[in-house]
């Protein structure tokens, strides 16, 4: 939120409305990522940057676009093709890209990594790894809007012209604990595999590596 | 519908001053100003431009082109002479088109009164083309002691080549007259005229804007057989080059043709001359080429070199500085123009025939298509593009011209690549901001419902390899579902996928409609559409249905 009002980027948010939610109601019998619980008992719903691409976190309300339709949507049309259950929190506005933690890869306290699913492909939902909890999301997001912001096509006519997350995987290599998941292969042993998800976790590793 | 709405918004970007230049330049087209002669001066100005800016810059145009008449004149002294300038003349912008000299040859006439010369075709040419628009035949004859002077307006088309704004020069850059003088020289000394006899000689000059890009001999003819060979005067060289500088005031590529007659008298040692006739040949224009985008462009284009010769200096940074939607016009324009040379080896290139189109089509084309470079490449494309339209191609280095050929090859093969998931996203990402431009009204809905309403291209992109010419991220092609509708419709074309994995063109044109007929009512809708009579499972059921009639396994 401090990246956003210092880059002067579009910032929104909206006060509770409901308790936050367990992921039992939405998911199963899973915990519910504190970190999400922290943010979802300050506001319903909120967003950021949204004038460049940015991130909407799903409403705990009964919006069109709330922790409970996306919960819906995602089993309707993706949960039976992807391994493990996956918790939709938010998503890019106006496109089909969705982020969701992993409860089942939760580190010690309970933060779960967070993961890019674009379901646009036709053969089923793309997978990416991004984050290895939402805390370093939201950090690694802001660290991308700041390369946005120094672009010269931002600074003539505020156009962003980098993507989240494919031209900032530097950026995704200084999340260690993510690099850690990613070299001991748990997202391989738990995400659809496809060539775009191996190179990006190799393209990670590599830069992680000096590379 | 949508197209339209697109176009405006781009010209609201584009500002004012470009529908002035554009009705300007298509009210000619188009109206009964096209026959010219019976238009009339209209009083509106453009909204980049101040009102005594032009005001001084079309008497100082005037001031010129009197300098430039009077001197071709002053070499002129036969009785009877009649030189013929035929200018298209768009409030006192007057860009030469042609000229003629008849019965130079004759007996001279005796001395006139060069101030009353003067003082008559600096009325003339200040106050005539005030009223009207069109086309101007000014004739000087030649008669004792003066030339009688003629201003009529006639009926035809406006070239291409025609200024839409006057030029506030005093006088024609000393350097283009030194190396004119010298390159016509150089080329007249290679030439001899038999003693007494006469021969004529045509020149190509090629022009692009207000540069010399070449001269070149075209044709040479004996008329009269004589002696032995005589050399040319030199002065010829200077007065033909006197002839030719009003040329240069017009705007885009041209070859002016210019026939030199020759002489010699028996009683000079040099053989003399005089220019029978020049006029402009222009480049054909492909039948394809949408001819309303092309005025739009070369409205634009006079105007950018307006504003960069005149009032900046700065050149191509100047240009740089614009924002890209400003100049996307100009662009396309300038790559289908003057872009064959970069794709000659390409036949059926893509890039020229969506540039060929025009308006939006072509615009939204490139705009796409440079969204797929890295942006230090789609920088560097527009800064050479910049470059090549303000000064010319000459003015790249060696370097430079590699890289401008290198993007172009780039642009051309990247229209005809598949694209990979991060292409994808970059489309997304623009067609998302593009039509956040065409609705306006989303943007608390955006704000506040983000991804539960994604933007669908309706030919998607996965097979935007098979529509190189074609902008994927065109208004038509984007739609805005619910992510429902989405799902549903991405099911169907995942049975298309399943039914041919490498499907045509054609093919995809077809599912795209079979799709589109079942879940059109759905599309641009936040809400559930009111009578809708399948539900949307029922939709899919359906596509799935015609899908599987269409390409049976």
């Amino acid at each position: 939120m401090d990246v956003c009002r210092h880059l002067g980027f579009a910032l929104w948010t909206q006060p509770p409305v409901h308790a936050v939610p367990t992921t039992a109601e939405l998911v199963g019998h899973l915990p519910f990522d504190p970190v999400l619980a922290a943010v979802y008992s300050r506001w319903s719903k909120a967003s950021f940057a949204t004038d460049i691409a940015g991130v909407v976190l799903a409403g705990n309300d009964d919006s069109e676009f709330s922790l409970k339709s996306q919960s819906t949507w995602w089993r309707e049309f993706h949960q039976a093709r992807v391994p493990l259950p996956l918790f939709i929190f938010g998503g890019e506005p106006l496109l089909a890209y969705s982020y969701a933690t992993v409860p089942d890869l939760a580190d010690v306290q309970g933060r779960q990594p967070v993961v890019h699913v674009d379901t646009y492909e036709f053969e089923g939902p793309l997978i990416h790894p991004v984050a290895s909890n939402v805390d370093r999301f939201f950090d690694t997001y802001s660290h991308f809007l700041e390369e946005v912001a120094v672009t010269p096509e931002f600074k003539k006519e505020k156009e962003a012209v980098l993507t989240f997350p494919w031209d900032v995987p530097h950026l995704l290599a200084r999340d260690l604990p993510l690099v850690e998941l990613l070299r001991e292969g748990r997202f391989a042993s738990v995400l659809p595999q496809d060539d775009s998800t191996q190179r990006w976790v190799e393209r990670i590793l590599d830069i992680a590596a000096g590379g | 519908m949508v197209v339209s709405v697109r176009g405006l918004l781009w010209r609201c970007a584009l500002g004012v001053l470009s529908g002035w230049l554009v009705l300007g330049a298509m009210g000619c087209a188009t109206t009964q100003g096209e026959m010219g002669g019976s238009g009339t001066a209209s009083t509106g100005l453009p909204p980049g431009l101040r009102v005594d800016e032009v005001e001084e810059a079309t008497e100082a145009e005037a001031a010129l082109l009197v300098t430039q008449v009077m001197a071709v004149a002053n070499a002129t002294h036969a009785q009877g002479a009649r030189l013929s300038f035929t200018f298209w003349n768009e409030r006192g912008a007057l860009t030469l088109i042609s000229f003629s000299a008849r019965g130079v040859s004759g007996p001279a006439a005796a001395a006139l009164d060069d101030d009353e010369t003067h003082d008559t075709l600096a009325t003339v040419l200040a106050e005539y083309p005030q009223r009207h628009t069109g086309q101007a035949i000014l004739t000087l004859q030649r008669e004792q002691a003066k030339w009688a002077m003629d201003y009529n307006v006639s009926a035809a088309p406006r070239p291409p080549e025609a200024r839409l704004l006057p030029v506030p020069m005093k006088a024609f850059p000393a350097e283009v007259v030194r190396d004119s003088t010298k390159r016509l020289g150089k080329m007249l000394e290679a030439v001899e005229v038999p003693t007494e006899g006469e021969i004529w000689l045509d020149v190509e000059v090629q022009l692009e804007d207000g540069r010399i890009e070449g001269w070149r001999p075209r044709l040479f003819q004996l008329a009269r057989r004589g002696g032995r060979p005589r050399p040319v005067s030199p002065l010829l060289a200077s007065y033909a080059v006197q002839v030719l500088l009003p040329f240069t005031l017009g705007v885009g590529p041209r070859t002016v043709l210019v026939r030199l007659r020759l002489a010699h008298r028996a009683q000079d040692t040099e053989a003399l001359g005089w220019v029978e006739f020049a006029q402009i040949e222009r480049p054909q224009s492909s039948p394809e080429t949408n001819a309303a985008f092309v005025a739009e462009y070369r409205a634009m284009h006079e105007y950018l070199l307006w504003k960069w010769r005149y009032e900046v200096r700065e050149g191509a940074e100047w240009i740089a500085r614009r924002g890209a939607e400003e100049m996307a016009t100009w662009y396309a324009g300038g790559v289908l123009l003057r872009g064959g040379g970069y794709l000659a080896r390409w036949a059926g290139s893509a890039t020229r025939r969506a540039l060929a189109r025009g308006g939006e089509a072509a615009t939204g084309w490139l705009r796409t298509t440079l969204s797929r470079l890295p942006g230090d490449k789609k920088r560097e494309f527009e800064w050479l593009w910049a470059k090549v339209q303000l000064e010319g191609e000459r003015a790249l280095t060696a370097g430079e011209k590699a890289s401008l050929r290198g993007l172009m090859e780039r642009v051309e093969q990247l229209v005809h690549t598949r694209l990979d998931i991060q292409a994808k996203k970059r489309l997304r990402d623009s067609a998302r901001e593009y039509y956040k431009t065409l609705h306006p009204e989303l943007r608390q809905l955006l704000e506040e419902q983000g991804a539960a309403f994604p933007i669908h291209h309706r030919r998607p992109l996965d097979y935007a390899q098979l529509f190189p010419a074609e902008d994927i991220n065109a208004a038509d092609n984007l739609v805005m579902v619910k992510q429902a509708v989405h799902g549903h419709v991405n099911r169907a074309w995942a049975r298309f996928k399943q039914l041919r994995p490498d499907p045509t063109a054609t093919e995809v044109s077809e599912a795209a409609k079979a799709i589109d007929a079942r879940f059109h009512i759905w599309y641009h809708q936040a809400g559930d559409p009111r009578g809708a009579a399948l539900s949307l499972g029922d939709a899919e059921r359906a596509a799935l249905q015609t899908l599987e009639r269409l390409f049976p396994n």
